[in-house]
């Protein structure tokens, strides 16, 4: 099932942060933020991973630009072991992944020019020697933005054209592999759109492939071939995005799309929305993530982990009430 | 290729800063001092008779200000107004390098500090914290006692005491810059650590300081004239602010003058350097410059 022009291959993937507690700084306990991630991206594909605040999915983006080490698992990259690389390997790689944040705004230095954050990031990597400046007006030119937002500070520009000028930067190294985490929340809805067609538009001429990191349903449906639901740090559902909104099985997806709000005031929704407290991350997870809010609970379901069922072409799920139909 | 002219911009900026600058007027009176004062140490020996505080005239001692003596003259006959302006290189030098030495020393370590973190900063930041410890004057006042009396060691006791507040908030910026996303995202570009410490976390953490230590200029002025008031200074025959002020305080009621220029001189110069500090945030925050 799957397939050769696979470019990121992340199996198993674990993230727990130690708690230091005490006089002496001991580790007290764990923060389980990321319990099994596991997906694949194609070349040229853009997957979306999706859930709620605490679910992880940040932390997967940002050991995917090795801003962590995971704790278990293994990242593939081009069918290269990428887990544990370092110095110049490292640096390599760097060159190919991206992350794009969600905040524009802090993750420009505000002190340096626009062109002052390209330009340098060419010169680390000593690409276009001497044609620096030019090639930072192409990439401009490429986000949609003109030669004076070169010269502007991060607060001059608003926040639609920060994240492009982001973009850009990111651009910068000529990366095939772009994570966007929550590229357009922090922005108003009409810039949104605008900034998502740009990424697509972009994945169109470049090739680019994208993981698109968001809790927002609609932003997946709009730009993602695949999605892949995360609950509490372990991946419950994956399947190519159309069948993942006609027929979710997982409870959580059923859920979350439920939970999608519909702007017409006549549409009268039902109420399964998701009740009780979101877990906490501090305890180990025994058996499914979600027994403790699932409307469909059953007895197995707190005390043994659901297997992985397939049920479709790339649509996989895990969850017991799939197991035992 | 290039259609936005870049010498325009800067020009452009550097005019908003100094309009910035002048904006407030307090700002313009402090830079008019410390200009005053250090046009004074620089050309003070030309200006007046270099020699003036060997030239002991004890006819002439104790005359209130006259035409002849603008500022009257001390106990050994000297004029005050000469004596005054020949103080103003001493003090002024020690002020600017007492600050420039110890926020050299303690950017460096609250650099290095902050950026280690885990042990090396446990260590660092314990030691500061002995320190600090001490009543910063009292300190220095013991180690100038230890060490003897001389300009040298005045300028080692002072930069000691003053050296750990640079360390302690330098390694309280750089701590906090390097937690934030544009750290991460330079990181995340490949951006070697070095570079990302000089180029990233330096110039957004050393700001704060810059203005602290502008403001400190007139502090460390104010310390060096009192140890000196209380004999810690430099040689008796130099002449020095502080120790003016100290030989007026025996006269102080048949000869009040020669305690009052000399601590007016003390007085404005350390003000004209807080206001300028002041001046200096908005300069130098380029959220605030454009």
């Amino acid at each position: 099932m799957e397939h050769d022009d696979i470019l990121v291959k992340v199996e198993n993937l674990k993230k727990y942060f130690p708690i230091y507690g005490g006089i002496l700084q001991r580790v007290v306990g764990y923060i389980y933020a990321v319990e099994d991630a596991s997906f694949y991206i194609r070349k040229g594909e853009t997957l979306g991973l999706v859930g709620e605040s605490g679910s992880g999915k940040t932390t997967v983006g940002r050991i995917l630009v090795k801003l962590e080490e995971p704790t278990g698992g293994k990242i593939f990259y081009n069918s290269s072991d990428i887990t544990n690389i370092k110095g110049s390997e490292l640096k390599k790689y760097r060159r190919k992944a991206q992350i794009i944040f969600q905040d524009p705004y802090a993750s420009l230095n505000p002190r340096m020019t626009i062109k002052d954050s390209i330009i340098e990031v060419m010169k680390v990597h000593r690409l276009h020697k001497g044609e620096e400046y030019n090639n930072a007006l192409k990439l401009m030119e490429k986000v949609g933005l003109s030669e004076e937002h070169l010269y502007r500070f991060p607060h001059e520009l608003s926040g639609g054209q920060r994240q492009r000028a982001v973009i850009a930067r990111a651009l910068a190294v000529e990366p095939e592999f772009l994570i966007l985490d929550e590229p357009t929340a922090s922005l108003d809805v009409s810039v949104q759109a605008q900034v998502l067609d740009l990424l697509k538009e972009l994945q169109e001429k470049y090739n680019y492939t994208y993981l698109l990191i968001t809790h927002n349903l609609a932003v997946v449906r709009y730009i993602s071939e695949r999605t892949v639901i995360m609950y509490r740090g372990m991946w419950v559902e994956t399947s190519p995005t159309k069948e993942l909104f006609n027929k979710a099985e997982h409870p959580y997806t059923q859920a979350l799309l439920k939970s999608v709000p519909i702007p017409d005031p006549e549409v009268k929704k039902d109420k399964f929305l998701i009740s009780g407290e979101p877990p906490n991350p501090t305890t180990p997870v025994k058996g499914c993530p979600f027994a403790d809010r699932c409307p469909y609970v059953m007895d197995i379901c707190k005390n043994e982990m659901p297997p992985v069922e397939s049920i479709g072409d790339e649509h996989k799920v895990r969850c017991w009430l799939v197991n035992k139909k | 290729m290039k259609k936005v002219n870049e010498w325009e911009l800067k020009k452009k900026e550097v005019g908003y800063a100094l309009w910035l600058f002048s904006r407030n007027k307090l700002v313009v009176f402090g830079s008019l001092i410390v200009v005053f004062y250090t046009i004074l140490a620089i050309f003070g020996p030309f200006i007046v008779n270099p020699k003036i505080s060997e030239q002991v005239d004890l006819s002439n001692a104790l005359k209130p200000p006259t035409l002849q003596h603008i500022f009257g003259t001390d106990d050994l006959g000297r004029d005050l107004l000469q004596l005054i302006v020949l103080g103003a290189r001493f003090d002024m030098s020690i002020s600017l390098m007492v600050v420039l030495t110890a926020t050299l020393i303690g950017v460096t370590i609250g650099s290095i500090s902050g950026y280690a973190g885990g042990k090396v900063d446990e260590i660092i930041m314990r030691f500061t914290d002995i320190l600090l410890a001490f009543p910063g004057l009292v300190f220095a006042m013991g180690i100038t006692m230890a060490l003897g009396r001389s300009a040298v060691n005045l300028f080692l006791a002072l930069t000691l005491v003053w050296w750990t507040g640079y360390a302690r908030i330098m390694r309280g910026q750089v701590l906090s810059e390097k937690e934030k996303l544009y750290v991460q995202a330079a990181k995340s570009l490949g951006i070697p650590d070095f570079l990302i410490l000089f180029k990233h976390v330096f110039p957004n953490a050393i700001y704060p300081i810059l203005v602290l230590a502008t403001m400190d200029i007139g502090g460390v002025m104010l310390s060096a004239a009192g140890l000196s008031f209380i004999g810690l200074g430099p040689s008796p025959f130099e002449p020095e602010w502080g120790q003016l002020i100290n030989r007026g305080a025996s006269y102080l009621f048949i000869a009040p003058w020669i305690m009052f220029f000399p601590g007016l001189a003390v007085l404005t110069a350390s003000l004209g350097f807080n206001l300028i500090g002041d001046g200096l945030r908005d300069v130098l925050d380029p959220r605030l410059r454009r």
